[in-house]
């Protein structure tokens, strides 16, 4: 008997803070009783700041559109277990439209092909999905371009010099990084590989793009090009180059176009950021998303923009100078 | 050993065997507190949200689970042991990247299935002899084979995921149906396995010797237990659990995939411990692990339904589960 007091009082004590989490959180919002557009906006992390970034836009653009928006993410990068459940969970819940940032291109399609076959449409943003089709529409940074334009300026740049490119990429197998290290090789030139004398990883992480970069100068310390996958993993680098006693001497070429990386080209830091605009591609998917919850048709791709900002313009490859970027920056 | 010494054991040993047997029979009332949670939950959510107490949602709920619980499953022999598995995550991803790649390079599917399932089941079995014959404590052995799964698996993929898979792969992914219901298969097999163990648990003298072995592990010796087979016993089969995990997660996913399962570990004892077994082993019920994986995806499920925000829903788990701890360590002094 003690034992059923003992455990109906603990069960007291679960539902009272469950509700209390329920009661600081603000209670539950509009459901799809009420007639609103319900969107679901999943992103890889809570944490990085690309996304981040986009939280705010899309919230604004929701409210401003009289739509719900429901945000949810992975745990970790590469969690593709949680959001196909959010996916399954937006359907259970009649969304209107889902945008999905998927953590694992291929991973993420079951639970799409689930919502379009009801009906729902999916907008995947920033990464595509495997096959890239599976969407109803994309909105991305063209990553190939992206790649292209730092390949370009870095062959310009490198006249006179025999290149000796190190690669920092980010989680093989990733479109975004197939896609950015490709563009880079080839608007480097059709010979770049031969260049290459070191391809490290880096999960895009800062720390990660430290400990590479360091192990690649200790193997080739005649390294005077560094491609990286974004600006966590340049920084990364540069830190260590310049432990290393070579910073000016070493090219970093990145893209994100986050405000850290805009100004370590304003500090000479690094030599090239390509940016994406987040904000736009949130503004976008809601824009997009509760378009074709009404039932309109919505463009299959929507480029959201790349441009390469730098100090040292190189002819005939396009730029934006550094104030431009800081206009524009996130995070 | 001297007369009082054996006659303490065995004194020892009649008491434990009668909590023992008491406490697993019915599945005992320990499961009352979870299962009553559940329900309470349950009404809470149904309430709160229109779409909650639909079959589809529940079913949802269930594949959404499936992978955890069934893990959860392995981790509860072994934390009846007194031990502990942060390697069954690991181990099962391992697992699945084995089975998906080699049935992508043309393997037939039930080779492939057959060699990854031999594959978890060894790595439990090696789990389980560095427990028992080294000596060395299960966290630190099996903290020590997560990393050199986790890494293998990167290796062996060239850490992209695995993708289209033969569909034979595939099955514990798909729905039957079963007079009017969708019914879907991973859940079922999900449920098969937790039949099956807690039958083992409380209809065999195997199962008898998990919970002493866990409870007072010199009574066991006492009793004539052979600790080693038992402890070696318990993590191969665990490990051979989650290899059906792996086929579950193959299911649900599609692809082969290197990264996932990473919090899979801390999600099983999460389930295990909300479910009311025993950290500290000797007490619990596998059926309280199903529930408590259960009330972890319906606490998710439920939030999300009703809009609130994913970090509550994590905030919320971990409340519950220390709260679920505290009241196994006030019901563990009270003896």
């Amino acid at each position: 008997m003690r034992s059923m007091v003992r455990y109906a009082r603990t069960l007291a004590i679960v539902l009272l803070v469950l509700v209390g989490a329920l009661l600081v959180s603000g209670g539950p919002r509009a459901n799809a009783a009420t007639g609103k557009i319900v969107i679901g906006y999943i992103v890889k992390t809570l944490t990085n700041p690309f996304f981040v970034a986009m939280r705010p836009v899309a919230e604004a653009e929701a409210a401003k559109l009289g739509a719900t928006l429901i945000y949810s993410a992975g745990k970790y990068d590469g969690d593709n277990a949680t959001q196909l459940s959010a996916i399954d969970d937006l359907i259970t819940r009649n969304a209107g439209a889902i945008v999905v940032i998927p953590n694992l291109s291929s991973g993420i399609v079951p639970a799409v092909r689930r919502a379009t076959a009801k009906g729902i449409a999916v907008l995947a943003v920033d990464t595509a999905t495997d096959p890239p089709d599976a969407v109803t529409s994309f909105i991305a940074t063209d990553n190939y371009q992206a790649g292209l334009l730092n390949g370009l300026w870095a062959r310009k740049a490198m006249v006179g010099q025999r290149p000796v490119i190190a690669l920092l990429e980010g989680t093989p197998g990733s479109e975004v990084n197939t896609d950015r290290m490709q563009g880079f090789l080839n608007g480097f030139g059709l010979d770049s590989k031969k260049f290459v004398v070191s391809d490290l990883v880096t999960n895009g992480d800062q720390g990660k793009g430290q400990t590479a970069m360091e192990n690649a100068l200790t193997a080739h310390s005649d390294i005077n090009l560094v491609w990286t996958v974004n600006e966590p993993a340049a920084l990364g680098a540069a830190t260590a180059v310049k432990a290393h006693g070579l910073a000016g001497k070493i090219k970093i070429v990145s893209m994100d176009g986050g405000c850290r990386g805009i100004k370590g080209v304003q500090d000479g830091v690094i030599d090239t950021d390509v940016m994406q605009f987040p904000r736009m591609m949130a503004k976008l998917g809601v824009d997009y998303g509760v378009q074709a919850a009404q039932g309109k048709k919505i463009p299959a791709r929507i480029d959201t923009g790349e441009v390469l900002v730098t100090k040292a313009a190189q002819p005939y490859v396009p730029f934006s100078p550094v104030s431009f970027g800081l206009a524009n920056c996130w995070g | 050993m001297s007369r009082p010494q054996a006659a303490r054991g065995r004194e020892a040993l009649r008491g434990l065997r009668d909590r023992v047997s008491g406490a697993s029979r019915f599945g005992g009332i320990p499961i009352l507190g979870p299962l009553a949670g559940l329900v309470l939950l349950s009404a809470a959510f149904s309430v709160l949200s229109p779409v909650f107490l639909t079959p589809a949602n529940f079913s949802q709920v269930f594949q959404q689970v499936m992978e955890v619980c069934t893990l959860a499953v392995g981790q509860t022999l072994i934390m009846l042991a007194a031990g502990i598995d942060l390697s069954n995550g690991g181990i099962m991803v391992f697992g699945s990247v084995v089975m998906a790649k080699m049935a992508v390079q043309g393997t037939p599917v039930p080779l492939a299935i057959l060699i990854g399932l031999a594959l978890t089941t060894a790595l439990g079995l090696v789990n389980g002899f560095v427990v028992a014959r080294v000596r060395l404590p299960p966290f630190i052995v099996t903290l020590g084979m997560l990393n050199i799964v986790y890494a293998s698996t990167l290796l062996y993929t060239g850490e992209a995921a695995v993708q289209n898979l033969p569909p034979g792969l595939l099955f514990l992914g798909t729905t039957i149906t079963l007079g009017h219901a969708r019914v879907p298969v991973g859940p079922l097999v999900m449920i098969a396995v937790v039949m099956i163990v807690w039958y083992a648990l409380t209809h065999t003298a195997w199962g008898r010797h998990v919970y002493v072995v866990g409870d007072n592990i010199e009574a066991a010796r006492v009793a004539g237990i052979n600790i080693t087979r038992q402890l070696i016993s318990i993590y191969t089969i665990a490990g051979f659990i989650y290899g059906i995990a792996a086929l579950l997660v193959l299911g649900r996913t599609t692809v082969g995939d290197p990264q996932a399962g990473q919090t899979d570990n801390l999600d099983s004892i999460t389930a295990v411990v909300i479910g009311g077994t025993s950290l500290f082993g000797g007490r619990g019920n596998v059926l309280g692990t199903l529930i408590g994986a259960l009330i972890v995806g319906i606490i998710r499920n439920g939030l999300t339904l009703i809009g609130v925000d994913a970090l509550w829903q994590t905030f919320a788990t971990g409340v519950i589960v220390v709260v679920a701890a505290a009241v196994d360590q006030a019901t563990r002094r009270r003896r």
